[in-house]
This record gives C-alpha cells, sequence and structure tokens, in this order.
C-alpha cells in the first residue's frame, strides 16, 4: 500500500491531464486547474522546507563552529535581510530590484564568464601536442561558429556562398529536428510507462 | 500301521513325520485346540495338589532307586542332584544331533566319572548297524533300566495344560498308560493334540540295553515286591475328589469355529505336493516359531528322528506348560489374550509354497505376531507408512556468483582509475609559456579597447537579414495601439547581458508600436529580470517611443508556477493562472483584464528565454485560437539552431537571437541601442580570438616539426 497508492495517484493524476489535451471538456479543465493548485501548494511546502532545512544546516555549522562557518553567517544574515525586505516593501520596490540586480546578475554573469574563459583554455590546450581527429574536429566546428556567430562572412552575395551556407543550415536544422524528435519520443515513451505503471517513480 | 510316502512310495512307521528314505514331510499340521481358561484355571489346582503328593512321594522312591540303582551299576546315589539335562530327556537326546559330539552319557552319571558304560557303547553301535530298525522288537524291551526313570521323569513334570482330566491323577502314569496303550491304537501326529505325553512310543523305540536283557515286566522299581505291587490300589475313584477317570467330553473351545466355516476349512492333503514346492522343514519352523522338534531334521539321522518325533509331544505339552504358566496374569496386569483354535486352524502354516529363487524379496515378510502370524507375503504395516525424509535441495538457478563478484571487482576497479589521476602525454614547456601568456592577454585587451574607444557605429555586419528576425519586425510592425502582448521572462540572471541586449530593440519597437505589455515569468527571478530589463529601457540612446510607466503600460503579473501544466493551465486565461501579483494586488483589477481574459485576447506572446527547451515547452502547451496569439522569441545565441525547424515550420512566427540579432534589429528599424554600441566590441573581440588560436596552433606545431626535423639530423 505504502508503494501502489503513489503510483495509483501518479497514474490517475497523469490520465486525468492527459485526458485534458484531447478533450476539451469544462469538467476536466476544473479538475486539472485543481490538480494544479495542489501540486503548486506541494511545491510551496516542499521549498519551505527545504529553507528551513538550509538554515538549519548553516545555523548547526556556525554552532559548532566549522571550517568557513563565516559564511554561513553571511548566507544566514542575506536570506533574513531579503526576506524582511521583500515582506516590507514588496518585490517591486526600486530598492528591492536594484538590489537584486546589482547582486545576482553580477554574480550569475561572472560564473557564466568563469564558463566561457575555462572553456576558451581547454580549447587551447586541446592544440597541444597529443591532439587528436576528435579535437581537432571540435576545435575546427567552434571556431566555424565564431566566425559565424561575428557576422563577418566574405562575399555573402554570391550565390556559391550562399550555397555553402544554406547547405549548413540545412545540415544543422536536419540534426536539431533528430534531436527534437528523439526528445519527444522520448518524452513519450516515458510519460506512458509511468502511466500504464511500468515505471514506479519512487524518488531515489 | 505304515504310512506310504507321497513322494517316494514307500511304506514308512505310523509315528514318522517325513519320509525315511526321501525326508518328505508325511504329515500335516493341525494345531491343538486351547480349553477354556476355566478348566485350565480348575485343572492348575488340581495340578497343585496332585503334585504336591507326588513329590512326597517321590522323594521316598528316590532313596528306593537310589539304592537299586547302586546295586546295578556301583554308583551312588545319594550325592545325585538331577540338573536339568536328566530333567529334561529331549536335551540330552538332542545332544545327539550335534556332529562330532561324544553320545551323551548317563543322565545319572556326573562328570569326571568313568567313561562311557559298555552298554551304551552297545546301543551306539547298534544303532550305527540299523539304519531302517527303529522298530522295537518286542514291547518288553522297554521296560529296562532307562524307560522307568523316563516314567519317573514324567511323574515330577507338572502335568501339561492342555491334558485332560483323567490324565492328571494321582496314579502312576505308567498305568495309565499301559491302559491307553490297550484301548487306543497308535494316534497320529496329525490327529493328536501336540500337549498329550506319549509315553508309550518311548517304551518301543529305546533300545532295551544289552547286559541285562529283561526277562519279564520288572515292576516299577520303587516298589519294593511284587506283593507292594499288587497291594498298591493305585485306583480309589473316591479319594481325589473331582478327579474324572472317564474320557472328558470334547472341549467346546473359546472361540467355537462357526459350522460354516468349519467345512469351508480346506483339507490339506500333503500328498498332492511334490517336494519342489514344498519348503524345507527348518525354514518352516523358523517361519511359524513353534516349537523346534514338531517335525525332525533332514539331519537327524532317520533313528533320532523317529526318537525325536516321539519326544517330540513330551516336549510340545512340556512347552504348553510353561506357555499357559507365562500366560497367567501378573499382579492384575493384562495379558495378551489366547488365539482361538479355529483361527489357528486357518493358518496355512503348514505347507507353503516356496518362493522361487527369483522372487521378489518383497515376497518373503513373514508376519511375526497377530493371527497371522507365520504367514508369508502379508504387507508389514511399517511397510506401508510414508516414510517421508528431506527432499535434497537442487540448485536450479544460474550461479552467478562468481560472473557477479567479477563485476563487482571489474566495478570497483573503474571507480578506483577514475579517482586516480591519469598522466597526461607529458611535452616539453616552453620556457617562454607565462610570457606568452601576458602576451597574449595584452594583446587582446589592447584590441578591445581599441573597438569600445573607436565609436558605436556597428561595422562588420553581414549583407543579409534572418528571416525569422525580418518576420518578427513585420509582425511587430503590424501591431494597433492598445494591442495587448503577453511577455514571458523566461531566462537566468546569468544571461540577462546578452538577452538584454537582443530584446531591447523588440522593447523599444513594441512601445513604438504602443502595444500593452503584460509580463509573466516561469521563474521565480523573471519579476526581477523584467524590471531591470524596463528599466534599461531608459538608458536607450535615442528612444524613440513614449515612456512607459509600470500599471499603466506595462504590467507585471509575476511567477506563473507548475512549469509544463502552468503553462496550459494559462489558456484558460492570466486571470486564472496567476490570480495574485508579487505585490498581492489582485490581476483581475488590472485594466484590460478580467476573469473572461484568455490567451486568444493577446495578439502575440514573447517569450525570453536563454534554452530552446523553455521555447518548446511553450510552442507545445500554447493554445491558439485563429493564429492568435503569435509566438515570438528572443533567445540567447546558443539556442538558435534548436529553434531554427520551428522557425521553418512556421510554429514560431518570430525570432531574435543574441547580439547579433538584436543589432541587426537595431538595423533594421534604425534605432542604434545596446546591442548597436556593443557589437564592434563583441566582433573585434570573436575575430582576435579566432586568430590567436589559430595562430597558437601554427606556432605550436611549427616549433614541433623543427625540433623533430632538428633531432633527426642530429641522430
Amino acid at each position: 500500500m505504502k508503494r501502489i497508492l503513489p503510483w495509483l495517484i501518479v497514474i490517475l493524476t497523469g490520465i486525468t491531464i492527459l485526458s485534458g489535451y484531447f478533450v476539451a471538456h469544462p469538467l476536466l479543465q476544473q479538475i486539472r486547474a485543481i490538480i494544479l493548485d495542489i501540486a503548486i501548494t506541494l511545491a510551496v511546502i516542499a521549498t519551505i522546507v527545504g529553507v528551513i532545512n538550509l538554515l538549519t544546516i548553516h545555523s548547526r555549522k556556525v554552532r559548532d563552529e566549522k571550517p568557513d562557518w563565516f559564511n554561513s553567517v553571511v548566507l544566514i544574515v542575506a536570506f533574513a535581510g531579503t526576506t524582511l525586505f521583500g515582506l516590507i516593501f514588496k518585490p517591486s520596490h526600486p530598492v528591492f530590484t536594484q538590489l537584486v540586480a546589482s547582486i545576482q546578475f553580477p554574480v550569475e554573469a561572472s560564473l557564466l564568464a568563469l564558463l566561457s574563459i575555462t572553456l576558451a583554455a581547454a580549447m587551447v590546450r586541446a592544440i597541444r601536442p597529443g591532439m587528436n581527429r576528435a579535437s581537432l574536429l571540435f576545435i575546427s566546428a567552434v571556431l566555424v561558429f565564431m566566425w559565424a556567430a561575428t557576422g563577418f562572412i566574405p562575399f555573402q552575395n554570391s550565390n556559391g556562398i550562399q550555397s555553402v551556407a544554406s547547405f549548413l543550415n540545412t545540415l544543422q536544422i536536419g540534426g536539431a529536428r533528430g534531436m527534437l524528435l528523439g526528445i519527444g519520443l522520448g518524452a513519450l515513451t516515458a510519460g506512458l510507462r509511468v502511466l500504464i505503471g511500468k515505471d514506479i517513480p519512487t524518488g531515489k | 500301521m505304515t504310512v506310504t510316502c507321497p513322494k517316494c512310495g514307500r511304506s514308512n512307521t505310523d509315528e514318522a513325520y517325513i519320509c525315511q528314505f526321501c525326508d518328505a514331510p508325511l504329515v500335516t499340521y493341525i494345531p491343538p485346540e486351547i480349553p477354556k481358561e476355566e478348566e485350565q484355571a480348575e485343572s492348575e489346582q488340581q495340578s497343585d495338589e496332585w503334585l504336591e503328593n507326588l513329590r512326597k512321594k517321590k522323594e521316598e522312591d528316590a532313596k528306593v532307586l537310589g539304592e537299586d540303582f547302586f546295586n546295578r551299576f556301583g554308583q551312588p546315589v545319594e550325592e545325585y542332584e538331577p540338573d536339568n539335562t536328566a530333567r529334561d530327556p529331549d536335551q540330552w537326546l538332542s545332544m545327539l544331533n550335534a556332529e562330532g559330539t561324544p553320545p551323551p552319557q548317563d543322565p545319572l552319571q556326573r562328570e569326571g566319572d568313568a567313561p562311557t558304560p559298555e552298554w551304551l557303547e552297545m546301543i551306539r553301535a547298534r544303532i550305527n548297524s540299523e539304519s531302517g530298525g527303529l522298530q522295537s522288537d518286542s514291547p518288553e524291551e522297554g521296560e529296562d533300566w532307562l524307560n522307568k526313570l523316563r516314567k519317573q521323569t514324567e511323574e515330577l513334570k507338572p502335568p501339561p495344560e492342555g491334558l485332560p482330566g483323567w490324565a492328571k491323577t494321582e496314579a502312576p502314569l505308567s498305568d495309565i498308560i499301559e491302559e491307553v496303550t490297550q484301548s487306543e491304537e497308535p494316534v497320529s501326529p496329525l490327529e493328536e493334540a501336540p500337549e498329550e505325553p506319549q509315553p508309550l512310543l518311548i517304551e518301543a523305540e529305546i533300545p532295551a540295553p544289552a547286559i541285562e536283557p529283561p526277562q519279564q515286566v520288572s515292576p516299577p522299581p520303587f516298589f519294593e515286591s511284587e506283593a507292594e505291587l499288587a497291594a498298591f490300589q493305585p485306583l480309589d475313584p473316591s479319594l481325589p475328589e473331582g478327579v474324572d477317570f472317564t474320557p472328558p467330553p470334547p472341549v467346546e473351545p473359546e472361540h467355537p469355529i462357526p459350522e460354516a466355516l468349519r467345512n469351508s476349512i480346506p483339507v490339506i492333503d500333503a500328498s498332492q505336493f511334490s517336494e519342489e514346492f514344498l519348503p524345507p522343514e527348518e525354514e518352516l519352523l523358523q517361519r511359524q516359531d513353534e516349537p523346534r522338534d514338531k517335525i525332525p531334521s533332514r539331519e537327524i539321522p532317520n533313528w533320532l528322528s523317529n526318537i525325536l518325533g516321539e519326544n517330540e509331544a513330551e516336549a510340545t505339552s512340556m512347552s504348553a506348560v510353561d506357555a499357559n504358566q507365562k500366560d497367567l496374569p501378573v499382579d492384575g496386569m493384562v495379558q495378551p489374550g489366547a488365539i482361538p483354535g479355529w483361527v489357528q486352524a486357518m493358518r496355512p502354516t503348514e505347507i507353503i509354497a516356496p518362493q522361487k529363487s527369483g522372487g521378489v524379496d518383497t515376497d518373503r515378510h513373514i508376519e511375526e505376531d497377530g493371527p497371522l502370524a507365520g504367514i508369508q507375503g502379508t504387507l508389514a504395516g511399517e511397510s506401508t507408512i510414508p516414510v517421508y525424509s528431506r527432499v535434497k535441495d537442487y540448485h536450479v538457478g544460474l550461479d552467478v556468483k562468481k560472473k557477479r563478484e567479477e563485476n563487482i571487482s571489474l566495478f570497483k576497479e573503474v571507480v578506483s582509475s577514475e579517482q586516480k589521476e591519469s598522466k597526461v602525454p607529458g611535452f616539453r614547456r616552453a620556457r617562454a609559456a607565462g610570457t606568452v601568456r601576458w602576451v597574449l592577454a595584452a594583446l587582446m585587451s589592447l584590441i578591445l579597447i581599441f573597438a569600445v574607444l573607436r565609436g558605436l557605429k556597428p561595422e562588420n555586419l553581414p549583407g543579409s537579414m534572418p528571416k525569422e528576425t525580418i518576420q518578427l519586425f513585420q509582425a511587430i510592425g503590424s501591431l494597433q495601439p492598445g494591442d495587448k502582448v503577453l511577455i514571458a521572462v523566461d531566462y537566468e540572471p546569468a544571461y540577462a547581458g546578452e538577452i538584454e541586449s537582443a530584446v531591447n530593440p523588440v522593447l523599444n519597437h513594441l512601445m513604438v508600436r504602443q502595444a500593452d505589455l503584460y509580463i509573466i515569468s516561469t521563474t521565480p527571478a523573471g519579476s526581477s529580470l523584467a524590471m531591470k530589463m524596463l528599466a534599461g529601457m531608459s538608458r536607450f540612446p535615442q528612444p524613440a517611443h513614449a515612456p512607459y510607466q509600470s500599471g499603466e503600460s506595462f504590467h507585471i503579473l509575476g511567477y506563473l508556477p507548475g512549469g509544463q501544466a502552468g503553462i496550459q493551465l494559462l489558456n484558460q486565461g492570466p486571470v486564472k493562472a496567476i490570480p495574485v501579483t508579487p505585490d498581492l494586488i489582485k490581476t483581475s483589477e488590472f485594466p484590460a483584464l478580467t476573469e473572461y481574459t484568455s490567451l486568444a485576447d493577446f495578439k502575440a506572446l514573447l517569450v525570453l528565454s536563454d534554452q530552446p527547451d523553455t521555447i518548446r515547452s511553450w510552442l507545445e502547451q500554447m493554445q491558439t485560437t485563429n493564429g492568435q496569439p503569435a509566438l515570438w522569441a528572443v533567445v540567447s545565441a546558443q539556442a538558435v539552431p534548436m529553434l531554427r525547424p520551428y522557425v521553418r515550420s512556421g510554429q514560431l512566427q518570430g525570432l531574435a537571437a543574441g547580439e547579433y540579432g538584436g543589432a541587426l534589429y537595431e538595423r533594421i528599424f534604425q534605432q542604434p541601442g545596446v546591442a548597436w554600441g556593443q557589437w564592434n566590441v563583441y566582433h573585434t573581440g570573436l575575430l582576435t580570438a579566432i586568430l590567436l588560436v589559430l595562430l597558437g596552433g601554427a606556432l605550436n606545431y611549427t616549433g614541433q616539426w623543427i625540433l623533430q626535423s632538428r633531432r633527426k639530423k642530429s641522430a
């Protein structure tokens, strides 16, 4: 019963949602809305539980004075300050917006920049001796796309260059469509397996 | 009388149980009738009194007998203590059967006395010489000393249990025997009960000693003279009370045989069976668990078999007495009951067809107890009881233990190898590597600084325009003032720089077209990103649109939870999907939004995303009615290859991607913006990086080639 009940809930919910795609019945729409509200509520509760767990772990780390405990202090203070500020001034307040824009955006942008630099350094190292055919192909593809991204394509108006560009674009579209079809079929298969009870999501 | 052997046809004495010539059985066995218990108890009581009197008289006569014996053989009798051998003449007779053993000594002779007397040697010689002459010469020969001793011994024995009342008197047995001998014919063993003594036969068979052949019948030794013998009144009908000398009526068995069953009992005729169907006599005796000496063995000489046959009656009678004594209840304990005579009569114990040599051993089971005792071929009770034994465990599964252990060891090896740092093929690091890095960094910085200082005008833009971008421009250009456009902010803050530079010219165009903008987001940070994006519109160098104010020209509805399900729920209307804004304002209070507002009321949906999967979710979940809302997208450059198919299929009506797309859109719209200002630096930096990568690779390979050529020359 411990395993059958979640399995039944998943199947019934999936069938209900799936039937709403094919049958535009108001009753199904209402049921689907109710199910969605329940899912949103559960997601919020899960978020709250996660936040409480995060604060508990870092509080214990500060109390025990474990290594880098000061970072935990910063996290707790920042979380408490942001929450109080948002509750008091609301998220649309200019100060709150500027606060988020001044902290979150630069941090994430910096992480992405580090990723780009790391990829560039890896590519440069790949040119070193010991490079095989795969690395050579990878480097060639990267250089071509970088060149295409610059927009600096000489003789773009010539028919020969346009034919070559069209051929390359067709290859790109064909490969992309194949990937999309594979993703779609995989998602469909996975969904049907869950609906017929072949796969029981256990959360592990 | 003689009995004709059914096998060889020769005549034998009527006392013989087996043929003297071919050892074929001549008799069939009929079990004796067992008297009732009441009569047995009464006879026992009488026998006790009779035995007491007899013992007293025996003690007196023993002295006389001893003196007579001493006078004859010169042996003292006072020291004689009768042993078991003397008491049971059948035992010492049976000793004759043993090969190589000397003939039995005189039972009255003690150990260490003189050797075998001469008269006994004569008996032995006569026995050897007369193989078949077992018939007594005359009945008078039985009146020798041995016969007398036998008679006295018989008197010492208690009367058998099965004896009739007339045989339990105090009268000397010799007298009674004489009467019986004269009145009755020799009784065939087939008809007489084994318990009945047959002293007459003993007299006829034991040869008389040759020392003093008696001339006449001598009186019993315990009579001094003929006068005492004549004066002796053996039969006094008045003295022994309860003793009846008349032949007793036939004793009715305890369980009388029904008449119908009595008639149904087959009469076994031994002559109908040949020897091959008759089992050996010893085997019969063993099977029947009867006294061993009912039928003489083949190994016993013929002359002895007759003697043994005669003594059999005595032994049987004694064994019957012992058996009855054993059957007496002890301390009130329940003893096994006697088997009815008619049941014993039904036992086919006499003639049993022998099993062939190739017979199955399981058919040779012989019942040992109960009414079926002695019957062969019965089903043993224990054999019918199923015996359960533990079933042997058979391993029918695959033995994957070894294979599993191999896989486990292989997995551990793989994991451990992953944790070890593998050595990269070494190369000799150039001494100038650090210097080269710094040179490259300085070169890149100078080039980018030059591009920034050079001006905002975009250069080296491609002459051809992407179709999807042109479609987007045309679609936005077709909007009427007041048309509602829903904008979904679904990108991460990390991509904010690229997405904002691409979406700014598009938003500028929408504001120029005076469209009502409603902003939602499927990510929690979407609202803040939207606020930052709209705030950046004010930095547009030459804004061509009127200023947009929050709550008037654009509305931030907030976060749309549920992922794909939330997108599908949005088909019912923005108010139903997002009832409250992040500022806790009801979305139904916004202008031009009611509970009945649906997606079809929006002219277009502009999705801002950095991932192609997000665009795909919107394409799959959003429902359109009469082509509304149209789906437009402004994405990162990395998502363009995956979204081109949707553009070609018409599902995506407009697309602008990355810095390049924003710059092109500004170029089309002829409104320089952020993309316009960043394009030169972006374009110059990419070209510089490509050239440096190619240059560095060329230099590396050139250096390696030079080194290898030098090594070859030096070698």
